[in-house]
């Protein structure tokens, strides 16, 4: 798919901005500081419904603004949709869809599918594991929009649980009422948590080929990557999301049960842990504990790789959802657009031809850049550049 | 800050639900603004609800006497029990005529972040009403979130010995929402379409 035209209306550092885009390849170059990943922000809210930068809207919003529009048009395959999103200070985001009345926001979820670039993919790697649970709960959304709610329903139950935990620790003891009160949010926590694992198994089987296919072309194909999902469902794993299971151990059955033996298979965890979580007064078993461990040649990245492999591995997740989309929806015109915030002047120049290469067959590409010179010729496409506050053509020798 | 009496005021109206500070400012202004006869009677109203209507005795909805219209009404059928978190559910099932029990009102849900417990609600006098067997089953009708379903959940596993019928409304409300804001139809459906609420 890909976006023909973007814009911008008090949006970051833009008071208005309007963008022809074509498909292809877009390089969006400018000095440090003009507003170059304010665009790509923009085009990822509208995939995501979140900034890959800040977890909270406001900083989306001009300075001294209440409300920001990002507009686009959406062609995938022979379909245009356009799309108009409203973020409102303190009020609930809303959407038009082909200029029908305003409904919530989450119903633009599935219109644009991207797979953003960023330098701050490197915390998927050296991250806490937070990090990697967002990647897979992220990728769960783009291909099962309907899983949106899954995610807030299981945070909704678990602050419902910790604070009741809180109360029992400190009342000191676990008073009966406690005990039958923890029983039923157990019970619903097991639900929701069953569910939220379920998705991510799924993701994870959909991601593992294409991720180690990737690390292959980025590097030369000497150490295999990997990704295990280690669950506190079934072990022992500690605030840093280090697991006390060995790497090379038996496979874990866990990822084929269905979601009510997940069920089950939590409520024992759960079981196991209570006197432990009265003690701390949090829920310690669940997905939001989890870690995904990467792996590079069995031995984990996290804490070991090289910071070029660092890089290769990060890159090669972003490239896995990049597959993962392709895969679920194959038809032409109907893949994710990439967006390479800022990632070319970090590689090397081997890793920078790879990795050119293999994004080069998306339908549309957006690469930002500093220096032009950092693309790979072979990126090279159209070129705009960015001053602050506006986005114009550039001249016909850019940057180089 | 403003001066005294001003200030109480919109500190007064800040802790009303739903009402922020910018409201709470401009519902006091607009009282400082309005004509005097008509301020009276608000105040009158509010005056007389505190002194006039109490809970009624048996199924906790507001009543002007010791027992409301729907527990003293000879024609409501006594062998239905519907629960719900508020009165104003109560308001929301009348409406959509499909029920013709008695009501049991827990005045709000299970809800730990906001301190309320099943200690908090009306559940042991629900409980002592069950104890003879005129009551043949109950319907949960708490709202459809998080809390709501909790709280359900709750009174299953409470009532499950007593071997009484227990019911929970058809999915098919508005999620995440009240009770209070699904129409009369979808409510009504609802009401139908009720489930077992144990197993
Ligand atoms: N809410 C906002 N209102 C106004 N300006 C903002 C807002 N948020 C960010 N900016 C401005 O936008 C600029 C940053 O833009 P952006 O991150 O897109 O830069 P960039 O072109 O990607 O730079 P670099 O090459 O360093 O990555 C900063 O100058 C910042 O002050
Ligand atoms: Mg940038
Ligand atoms: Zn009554």
């Amino acid at each position: 798919m890909y976006i023909s035209h973007l814009s911008l209306t008090d949006f970051r550092s833009y008071a208005q901005a309007d963008l022809e885009l074509s498909p292809g390849t877009t390089v969006l170059v400018g000095a440090n500081g003009v507003g170059k990943t304010n665009v790509a922000e923009a085009i990822g809210y509208l995939a995501t419904l979140s900034s890959h930068r800040v977890t909270s809207d406001a900083a989306l919003l001009r300075f001294g603004t209440e409300r920001a529009l990002v507009r686009a048009q959406v062609v995938r395959t022979t379909q245009t949709t356009s799309v108009e999103l409203e973020i409102t200070r303190g009020k609930t985001n809303r959407v038009r869809i082909n200029r029908a009345n305003p409904v919530r926001s989450r119903e633009i979820l599935g219109i644009v599918r991207t797979v953003l670039f960023a330098p701050e993919d490197l915390s998927l790697v050296k991250g806490d594991p937070s990090s990697r649970r967002r990647f897979l709960d992220d990728l769960l959304v783009v291909l099962q929009p309907h899983q949106a709610a899954t995610r807030s329903d299981y945070e909704r139950v678990l602050r419902q649980r910790n604070a009741l935990l809180k109360s029992a620790r400190a009342a000191g003891k676990l008073t009966s009422n406690h005990e039958a009160t923890l029983d039923v949010w157990d019970q619903h926590l097991a639900q929701a948590g069953a569910r939220v694992l379920r998705g991510r198994f799924d993701v994870l089987s959909q991601i593992g080929g294409p991720l180690a296919a990737a690390y292959a072309s980025l590097t030369d194909g000497s150490k295999i990557a990997a990704a295990h999902y280690r669950s506190t469902v079934v072990s022992d794993i500690d605030d840093d999301g280090d697991a006390d299971i060995p790497l090379d151990g038996p496979p874990d059955t866990l990822l084929e049960a269905t979601a009510s033996q997940l069920q089950e298979r939590i409520l024992a965890a759960l079981a196991a842990k209570r006197q432990q979580e009265v003690e701390r007064g949090m829920t310690l078993v669940g997905p939001h504990r989890d870690e995904l461990q990467l792996t590079l040649g069995g031995v984990p990245a996290k804490g070991y790789a090289s910071h070029g492999e660092t890089w290769s591995l990060a890159l090669s997740m972003r490239l896995a959802s990049y597959q993962a989309m392709l895969d679920d929806d194959p038809r032409p015109g109907a893949g994710p657009i990439l967006i390479l915030d800022d990632v070319f002047a970090e590689l090397d120049s081997d890793r920078r031809a790879r990795l050119a290469k293999v994004v080069a067959d998306a339908e549309q590409v957006l690469v930002t850049a500093a220096v032009g010179a950092d693309v790979p010729d072979s990126l090279k496409g159209h070129v705009l550049r960015v001053v602050p506050g506006r986005i114009e053509p550039a001249p016909e020798e850019p940057g180089a | 800050m403003y001066e005294g009496a001003v200030q109480d005021l919109i500190d007064e109206f800040g802790r009303l639900p739903g009402i922020g500070p910018k409201s709470a400012q401009r519902i006091a202004f607009h009282v400082l603004e309005a004509d005097r006869a008509d301020m009276d009677r608000l105040a009158d109203a509010i005056r007389a609800v505190k002194d006039k209507v109490k809970f009624c005795a048996v199924c906790f909805n507001v009543s002007e006497q010791e027992l409301c219209n729907i527990c003293r009404d000879p024609k409501r059928d006594e062998t239905v029990l519907c629960v719900v978190e508020e009165s104003k559910d109560v308001m929301a099932v009348e409406r959509t005529r499909s029920f013709r029990g008695r009501y049991h009102v827990l005045g709000g849900s299970i809800n730990p972040i906001a301190g309320i417990g099943p200690e908090q609600l009306h559940i042991r006098e629900l409980l002592n009403r069950l104890h003879d067997d005129t009551i043949e089953e109950v319907i949960i009708a708490t709202d459809p979130n998080l809390e709501g379903e909790a709280t359900s959940t709750y009174l299953a596993r409470m009532l499950k010995s007593l071997g009484i019928k227990i019911t929970r409304l058809a999915s098919g409300l508005p999620v995440g929402g009240d009770l209070e804001y699904a129409d009369e139809v979808t409510l009504g459906r609802a009401f139908e379409g009720r489930r077992s609420a144990i197993g």
